[in-house]
């Protein structure tokens, strides 16, 4: 089983490349969990035909009680990726990441993984690793490792710093490495070489570059993944590949987070 | 209405529960809050702080500590007790404190074992659930942790799981027959815990050390029963005797309910059963296990069902926790008191 975690500046696309490579990974017949963890509840959109699932905190809000099966809090988006949710309290109120770590909890208590039986876990995660809860993705036995995408513009280069920093500081910890860095093009001036530079201070590689299309707005429009949209294309063939290589890292290395 | 209570006061929370197991261990218990669980644990809930040794630390979390995550102090503070004090493993409790900041309990433990060479137990306790659920995360986590590979068994040795001060009143409880009872967690130390896997049978006293005699039972192939040693209640005698009176009476009892804790619960059952055809029902405000339960048997989680329960139930008798009459004035029956210390703070015991 592979768990990956996605970090970067609010706005970079996130949940376009998480819900992409979700897709990619599905497309090539892997049996995919995507989980956004972003009070705003749309990391799965795109793979939901533009319908979300009903958010975790929203059901709990909703019920007053513990949902009894996955069902209740998930929805089966493009090929049968099981789309989850965790939402957030009302804006200005209550802790968003301690809704993280409750979701987390209750997802431990269904049996999600042992139910599901995936290949793939894909976390989708609001911006910056700002506290405990937005830390939880990558905490021992959750995702083993991070992907981080970014743009060539400094403040989403400074915003990839900052995480990979974050994510080196708990290394005593025992959780998820950087495995590297996506490359989501803004079409910035020298935008290539702006993040290579980074990406070789920070001792990272790109392990993946996604060019600036208007095909994924397009599908967007339609609520779909680029990759439902026309996987043939120059982007989702961009996706395809980064999908293809992060499935050849052998298990045992992924299980003991050894990257 | 859901959620308040106006008659009963709060029950043992887990965090007591899993202190409960730890405490004649010899180990570093380090309860994770601000000073206040730590000293109602200490000054309420455990019997034994005044009377035994017991290394009980609070991790004394501030304000500060809580914002910026410094865990680094709590491993400091723990590496510095752990030379001044031999522990044989470190426990840290949660309570709700860390449960709401979500600390990270499986990195915690990871850090102080490298730190401190000391093996170290994490359980993530919360505050939100009874002593027992403690008490059940204690057992396991102990056993997973602590039982050593076994060649095969030791005839005469029995293993007793689930004993703390909260369900056992006090240490050496007799089971009848000729053998050697290892009561885990009173009266017995970690050396035992370690050759758990020896023992011909485990015997289950509370429904906290189930999950651990399966536990115990899949790894090792051990046996286990069911149930309390009732001649070692406080009273029971005279129990009995009135019982037996009333039931030989006119009297048309037909509708018993016994609150407490289900595995003492259902040992009571079976021996009224021996009296009386009497309808007996089952509830309890903690764990019931479905290998005991019965089905008409009820978990109880709210006052107002409580005082439902006894008022409309048209029971002829009510066994339960002397506190537990306090909320129902307009029961008609008779209310037999057999108190429970996690509900009361009071010993274990039939008054009549």
């Amino acid at each position: 089983m592979i768990k990956i975690a996605i970090y970067g500046k609010g706005g970079i696309g996130k949940s376009t490349v998480t819900s992409n490579l979700a897709a990619s990974f599905a497309y090539l017949g892997k049996r995919v969990i995507q989980i956004g963890c972003d009070p705003k509840a749309d990391s799965t959109i795109n793979l939901c035909g533009g319908e979300p699932p009903l958010p975790v905190m929203n059901y709990l809000r909703e019920y007053d009680r513990d949902p009894e099966s996955i069902e209740e809090i998930s929805k089966t988006g493009f090929k049968d990726v099981l789309c989850i949710e965790t939402g957030g309290p009302t804006p200005g109120l209550g802790c968003a990441g301690r809704g993280i770590i409750a979701t987390f909890s209750l997802l431990e208590d269904l049996e999600l993984f042992e139910t599901y039986q995936p290949d793939v876990v894909l976390y989708d995660v609001l911006g910056d690793v700002v506290c405990g809860g937005f830390a939880a993705p990558i905490r021992e036995g959750y995702a083993s490792r991070v992907l981080i995408v970014t743009s060539g513009e400094k403040m989403a280069l400074y915003a990839a710093g900052n995480i990979n920093t974050a994510v080196k500081n708990f290394e005593d910890r025992s959780y998820a490495k950087v495995h590297g860095i996506i490359l989501n093009h803004r079409n910035v001036e020298n935008e290539t070489e702006k993040v290579k530079n980074f990406a070789e201070s920070a001792g990272l590689y790109i392990v993946g570059e996604i060019p600036r299309s208007n095909e994924i707005n397009r599908y967007e429009d339609q609520g779909k993944t680029v990759i439902e949209g026309d996987p043939d294309c120059q982007v989702s063939q961009c996706f395809l590949k980064l999908a293809e290589e992060l499935l050849q890292i052998p298990e045992e290395e992924e299980e003991a987070g050894t990257w | 209405m859901k959620g308040l209570w106006k008659f009963l006061s709060p029950f043992a929370p887990d965090q007591s529960g899993s202190t409960a197991v730890f405490c004649e261990l010899d180990g570093l218990i380090i309860i994770i809050d601000a000073g206040g669980c730590a000293g109602n644990i200490c000054g309420f809930d455990e019997p034994r702080w005044f009377e035994k040794r017991s290394a009980i630390f609070s991790a004394g979390l501030r304000d500060m500590d809580a914002i910026l995550g410094r865990d680094d102090r709590l491993i400091s503070k723990i590496k510095d007790v752990s030379r001044q004090i031999e522990g044989k493993f470190v426990a840290l409790i949660g309570t709700p404190v860390p449960a709401v900041i979500g600390t990270d309990y499986k990195a915690l433990k990871r850090m102080i074992e490298v730190e401190t060479g000391i093996p170290a137990l994490a359980l993530d306790t919360d505050g939100v659930h009874y002593y027992d659920v403690g008490c059940e995360k204690a057992w396991l986590a102990l056993f997973r942790s602590f039982t050593e590979n076994t060649y095969g068994m030791e005839p005469g040795h029995y293993g007793v799981i689930g004993a703390t001060p909260f369900d056992v009143p006090k240490e050496g409880l007799h089971f009848g027959g000729p053998g050697i009872y290892h009561c885990y967690g009173m009266g017995s130390g970690v050396d035992e815990i370690k050759s758990a896997g020896s023992v011909i049978k485990n015997l289950v006293v509370a429904p906290s050390g189930l999950k651990a005699a399966r536990y115990l039972a899949r790894r090792f192939g051990t046996p286990y029963e069911v149930g309390y040693p009732l001649d070692q209640i406080e009273g029971f005698d005279g129990f009995m005797d009135h019982m037996r009176a009333i039931l030989s009476a006119d009297m048309d009892v037909k509708k018993i309910l016994i609150v407490h804790q289900q595995v003492l619960a259902h040992s009571l059952r079976e021996e009224l059963r021996k009296h009386t055809k009497a309808m007996i029902q089952l509830a309890s405000w903690f764990e019931m296990d479905k290998e005991l339960r019965e089905p008409w048997d009820i978990p109880l989680l709210e006052e107002d069902q409580w005082i439902r329960l006894a008022e409309e139930g048209e029971y002829d008798v009510i066994i339960g926790d002397q506190h537990l009459s306090q909320a129902i004035p307009g029961y008609q029956g008779e209310f037999i008191a057999l108190n429970h210390f996690a509900i009361s703070g009071k010993p274990l015991g039939f008054v009549i």
